[in-house]
C-alpha cells in the first residue's frame, strides 16, 4: 500500500467524473439551445434528458468518493479491496481516456450539424411517400354507395384512415403539406394520385436533385425521423420551375403550385408545377415525425 | 489469447479512430467547415450527426442496463436466480423468449444486464436466448411496427412470431452444441479484476455450472457480502463506483459502434447495396445486410422497413425486422465487450441462418396463402 496507487485512483475518479459530467452538461446545453432535436426525436428526448441528470449525479458520487480518497479514507467506497485500484499499464490508461474523451470533444465541441442533401442521396429520396399496401393485399374496390369522394377515395378496412384523410384535404382550397403530417399528407396524395391532379397545394423542405430528374426539375424534401437521425428516411415531391436551376442543394424553399404526375424511373410520382417559390431560412427542427395518431 | 487478441482490436481501433479524426479535423482550413481534402464538409455534417444522435439515443437505455446490473449484483442471489430457470431447456428457453415482455430493455442495455445474469449463473443458452428474442418480442417493438405498417397490420404479428421461433432455434442449438456448462464471458472485463481467481477458472470452463459456481461467483458474492456489512452511504458509492465501471466498459464500444456505424451510412449508399442482388434469395440475404450495417434501435427499423415496401417481398422485410434487432454492427462490438470473441462469432452465424431459414419459409407460405 505506497502512496502511487492512491494518487492514481484519485486521478482515476476525477478524470471518469470529467467525462461523466461532461456528457451530461453537453446534452443541457443542446437542450437550452434547442438543438437537441438535431439529433434525437421528441418523443426520445426526454430519456436522453434523464440521462444526462443520472451522468451528472454519478459523476458527482465519483468527486465525493475522490475526495475521501484524498483523505486517506481507505475504508470508504470501493478502494484496492474489491479490485477497484487503476488496472493496467499507462498504455491501457491513456487508451480508455484516448477513446473517450478525444471523439466525445472532438463531436460535441464542433458546431451542431444536421444531415442534408448527401445523406438523401445516399438513403434514396423517396418520391411517394410509405408504399402503405403489402405486394400481396388485393387492390381496394371503389365502395358500393355512388357518393361522389367515396368514387375518388376507394378504400378497405386498413387503407380507410387514408381515404378519410384524402376527403379532408380534398376539401382544401390549397393543401398544404405542413410538418405535422408531412408523411402522412404525402402518402395519401401518391395514393390517390388521380384524385389529386389539378389540385393546389404548397411544400416546405430542401432542395434535392440526382440524375433521376429533368433539368427544370428538382425535389423538395424532409427527412421523416422516428427516434434519431440514425434511422432519418428522406421523403420528397418533385417540383417542376422553370426556375429549377437557380435554386442549389440544400436551400430551403417554400412553393406552391398545381399538382401533376409525372414519371421517375419509371415510377408514376406526383409533381408540384409550381408557379410561387420562395427562399426560406432552414427550419429550427428539420425533421418531421411520423403522426403516430394518425387513423386512431 | 482470445483475450490478449481483443485488447490489440480495441488499441488498433483506437488509433484508426485518431487517425480519421485526424483527418476530418485537419480539413479545417480555416473557414471551417467549408471542405476538407479528405471528407467533404457534407459528409462530415452527417457523420458527425449520426454519430451524435446514435450516442444520445443509445446513452439511457444503456445507463439503465448498467443500473439494473448494478441492482441485480447487489440485491440478486444466485440461489434466487437458480430457483427461478426451468430446469427444463425447453421451458427455459420459451421462458427466456416472453422475458422481453416483463423486462423490456432494448440492445444497448441489455448487455450488462445478461452478462450480470450469467455471472450470477444463469445459463448461456438462456441469456443469449433472452439478448435475441427481447428487443422485438415486447409491447413497444409491436407497437411501433404496427404505426409503421398501418395498412398490414399482419406485419407486426408476423414479426413477433418470427424473432420468437428465430431466437429459440437459435437457444436451443446453442444448448445442443454448448450444454449447459458453457461458460461465454471474456474473462478480462468486469469490475471485479480479481488477478488470479479468473485466470484459472477460465482455461476449465467445464467446472462452471450453475450448481456449482465457479471461483468467481464466489468472489463475486463475497464481495456483495462485504457490501451489505457497510454503511448505507458506502453502499451507494460503491453502486455508483460500479455504475462508472461498467458505463465505461460498455461506453468503449458503444462509441466504436456509433462512429463506424456513421461511417458506414454516410459512405455506403443504400442503391449501391440494393444493386448488389435480386431474387427472393438475393433480397432476403441483402435486406439482412443492411439491417446489419445501419445498426438501428428495434423501436425505430420499422418505418425504415416501410420505406423498402414495394421494393422487396415482405418476408425480406420481414427478414429485416428481425435480424436487425437480434444482430447489428453496433450490437457486435458491445456483444465483443462481454462476451468471447469466439462465442460472439457462433451466435452471429446462428442467427443468421436461423433468421435466413425462417423468414425464406415465410415468404414461400405468404406467397401460397396470396394465390
Amino acid at each position: 500500500m505506497n502512496e502511487r496507487p492512491k494518487y492514481s485512483l484519485i486521478a482515476r475518479h476525477l478524470a471518469r467524473a470529467v467525462v461523466l459530467a461532461g456528457i451530461g452538461l453537453y446534452i443541457a446545453r443542446l437542450s437550452a439551445t434547442g438543438s437537441l432535436s438535431l439529433y434525437i426525436s421528441p418523443r426520445m428526448a426526454a430519456y436522453t434528458k434523464l440521462a444526462s441528470v443520472g451522468l451528472c449525479f454519478i459523476a458527482a458520487a465519483l468527486v465525493y468518493q475522490a475526495l475521501k480518497a484524498w483523505d486517506g479514507d481507505r475504508s470508504s467506497g470501493c478502494g484496492e479491496a474489491c479490485g477497484h485500484e487503476p488496472a493496467g499499464s499507462w498504455l491501457r490508461q491513456l487508451r480508455a481516456g484516448v477513446l473517450f474523451a478525444v471523439p466525445l470533444a472532438l463531436f460535441f465541441l464542433t458546431p451542431d450539424t444536421t444531415i442534408g442533401s448527401a445523406m438523401a442521396a445516399q438513403k434514396g429520396m423517396k418520391l411517394s411517400g410509405v408504399n402503405v399496401a403489402l405486394a400481396n393485399q388485393a387492390v381496394p374496390e371503389p365502395s358500393a354507395t355512388d357518393a361522389e369522394l367515396d368514387l375518388l377515395f376507394p378504400h378497405d378496412s386498413l387503407t380507410k384512415p387514408y381515404a378519410d384523410y384524402g376527403k379532408m384535404l380534398y376539401a382544401e382550397p390549397e393543401i398544404e403539406i405542413a410538418d405535422r403530417r408531412y408523411l402522412e399528407t404525402l402518402t395519401t396524395l401518391s395514393f390517390y394520385p388521380d384524385s389529386f391532379t389539378g389540385r393546389r397545394a404548397s411544400i416546405s423542405g430542401f432542395v434535392y436533385r440526382d440524375d433521376s430528374i429533368g433539368e427544370s426539375q428538382f425535389v423538395l424534401g424532409r427527412f421523416a425521423v422516428q427516434c434519431c437521425a440514425a434511422d432519418a428516411i428522406p421523403y420528397g415531391i418533385v417540383v417542376e420551375s422553370p426556375d429549377a436551376a437557380k435554386y442549389a442543394n440544400d436551400k430551403w424553399m417554400t412553393v406552391s403550385g398545381t399538382l401533376a404526375k409525372t414519371t421517375v424511373d419509371g415510377v408514376e410520382v406526383l409533381m408540384l408545377q409550381v408557379d410561387a417559390a420562395t427562399e426560406i431560412e432552414p427550419s429550427k427542427d428539420p425533421y418531421v415525425y411520423p403522426d403516430m395518431d394518425f387513423g386512431a | 489469447m482470445t483475450n490478449e487478441a481483443n485488447k490489440w482490436t480495441l488499441t488498433l481501433s483506437a488509433a484508426l479512430m485518431l487517425t480519421l479524426l485526424y483527418f476530418v479535423a485537419s480539413g479545417r482550413q480555416g473557414s471551417w467547415p467549408f471542405g476538407s481534402p479528405v471528407i467533404g464538409a457534407d459528409q462530415w455534417h452527417s457523420v458527425k450527426t449520426v454519430f451524435v444522435s446514435l450516442f444520445l439515443e443509445a446513452l439511457p437505455f444503456m445507463l439503465l442496463g448498467v443500473l439494473v446490473s448494478s441492482v441485480l449484483q447487489s440485491f440478486v442471489s444466485e440461489a434466487a436466480l437458480a430457483r427461478l430457470i426451468p430446469r427444463n431447456p425447453l421451458l427455459g428457453v420459451l421462458c427466456a423468449c416472453l422475458l422481453g415482455i416483463v423486462l423490456p430493455v432494448c440492445e444497448c442495455g441489455m448487455i450488462p444486464v445478461v452478462r450480470r445474469l450469467l455471472r450470477k449463473g444463469m445459463p448461456a443458452y438462456i441469456g443469449t436466448t433472452y439478448i435475441l428474442a427481447a428487443p422485438i418480442v415486447n409491447p413497444v417493438t409491436v407497437l411501433a411496427t404496427f404505426s409503421a405498417f398501418r395498412a398490414a397490420p399482419e406485419m407486426a404479428l408476423y414479426r413477433t412470431a418470427l424473432g420468437f421461433a428465430a431466437a429459440a432455434a437459435v437457444g436451443l442449438l446453442l444448448y445442443r452444441f454448448s450444454g449447459k456448462t458453457a461458460y461465454p464471458l471474456r474473462a478480462d472485463t468486469g469490475s471485479h479484476p480479481h488477478a488470479g481467481s479468473h485466470h484459472l477458472a477460465d482455461s476449465h470452463p467445464h467446472v462452471r455450472s450453475h450448481l456449482h459456481p465457479g471461483s468467481h461467483h464466489q468472489a463475486a458474492s463475497a464481495h456483495a457480502h462485504r457490501a451489505s456489512r457497510r454503511a448505507p452511504s458506502s453502499r451507494f458509492l460503491s453502486f455508483c463506483s460500479h455504475a462508472a465501471d461498467e458505463f465505461f466498459e460498455m461506453g468503449k464500444f458503444l462509441m466504436l459502434g456509433a462512429f463506424l456505424t456513421a461511417l458506414i451510412q454516410t459512405f455506403v449508399s443504400r442503391e449501391e447495396l440494393l444493386a448488389l442482388g435480386g431474387g427472393v434469395f438475393g433480397s432476403h440475404l441483402l435486406m439482412m445486410g443492411y439491417a446489419y450495417v445501419i445498426s438501428l434501435c428495434s423501436t425505430s427499423d420499422a418505418f425504415v422497413a416501410a420505406s423498402f415496401n414495394g421494393v422487396f417481398p415482405a418476408s425480406a422485410l420481414l427478414a429485416f425486422l428481425v435480424y436487425g434487432p437480434m444482430v447489428d454492427f453496433k450490437n457486435t462490438l458491445m456483444l465483443l465487450s462481454a462476451f468471447k470473441a469466439r462465442f460472439v462469432l457462433n451466435l452471429l452465424l446462428l442467427a443468421t441462418a436461423a433468421v435466413l431459414a425462417l423468414s425464406l419459409l415465410a415468404g414461400w407460405w405468404l406467397r401460397n396463402a396470396a394465390s
